[in-house]
């Protein structure tokens, strides 16, 4: 993924992470100011998509994180993304 | 509205905020919208036990004030200073057999934060120290938990109920089997049982 695609495939996954069932808030992946809810890097020909989520307590958090993995794959469009999701809180 | 703030108590950093500035941002009605505040997992969960605190104090200081004013401040604060301590992420638990391409972790502030509030759902317990025990690799985690009760409601069926709802909603959020799970009443907060709910 090219540097000037990274904008537009944050904003695709945090959309679309943020309407599965169960994601609550997408948090800033660090405290710094102006940390980005969707953090992208390509190294070695894997893509790397992180996220930190609230999630809601009436669904279980490995349907949620599962849900939330599906998505933002389909949104990157790339199947063989790694996503690693951090669930700070559960509402 | 019951002014929920630590007396005295300790200022705990919450991702650079403070709890006394918690406290004022709910006075405010949570406006002006703040993102640093609710962009934090632990500012969002500390709002959460704080509102819960107040919407209990409330009803128990209207009670108690003429009877023993001392009283509420003590238990205010042990409850306030559980919450700013407990809403920090401490240790991230991984989740378990998840596919190829999917890591996930779950924070102990998240899960102590689901515990509190599961406990002040309960009428007449307020939740206190929530601690999970270190985690063998693979294996079931014990949860050990402080409450205090409000006089007149039954410890037993209080407890049990506390229990009940726990062992309902945890196993779905946990990574990881739950143990043991130990309840101590620490305290009974003596006010009339009108305030107990």
């Amino acid at each position: 993924m090219t540097d000037s695609l990274i904008p537009a495939a944050r904003d695709a996954v945090e959309a679309a992470v943020a309407a599965v069932l169960g994601v609550r808030v997408l948090y800033p992946v660090s405290v710094l100011p102006g940390a980005e809810r969707v953090r992208l890097a390509e190294r070695g020909g894997v893509l790397r998509c992180e996220l930190r989520i609230a999630t809601d307590a009436s669904v279980p958090v490995g349907r949620v994180v599962l849900a939330a993995a599906a998505a933002a794959r389909r949104a990157l469009d790339r199947d063989d993304a790694l996503v690693v999701l951090e669930v700070a809180s559960i509402e | 509205m019951t002014d929920a703030r630590p007396p005295g108590g300790p200022v705990e950093d919450l991702d650079g905020h403070t709890l006394d500035e918690l406290v004022d941002y709910l006075d405010r009605g949570r406006t002006p919208y703040d993102p640093g505040i609710e962009s934090s997992p632990a500012c969002r969960i500390a709002l959460a036990g704080l509102e819960r605190l107040r919407a209990r104090a409330a009803d128990l200081l209207e009670e108690d004030a003429a009877a023993a004013p001392a009283r509420p401040e003590h238990w205010m604060t042990a409850v306030l200073d559980r919450i700013s301590l407990e809403s920090r992420p401490g240790r991230r638990f991984a989740l378990p057999d998840l596919p190829v391409g999917t890591d996930a972790v779950v924070t102990e502030g998240a899960l102590r934060g689901l515990v509190r509030a599961v406990g002040d759902s309960v009428p007449g317990l307020l939740t206190g120290r929530v601690r999970f025990t270190p985690q063998e690799p693979g294996g079931a985690v014990d949860l050990a938990v402080e409450v205090s009760l409000v006089f007149g409601a039954p410890v037993d069926g209080t407890v049990a109920e506390f229990r009940r709802r726990v062992l309902a909603l945890l196993p779905d959020q946990a990574p990881f089997p739950i143990g043991r799970l130990d309840v101590r009443v620490r305290d009974v907060l003596e006010v009339p049982e009108g305030g107990a709910s």
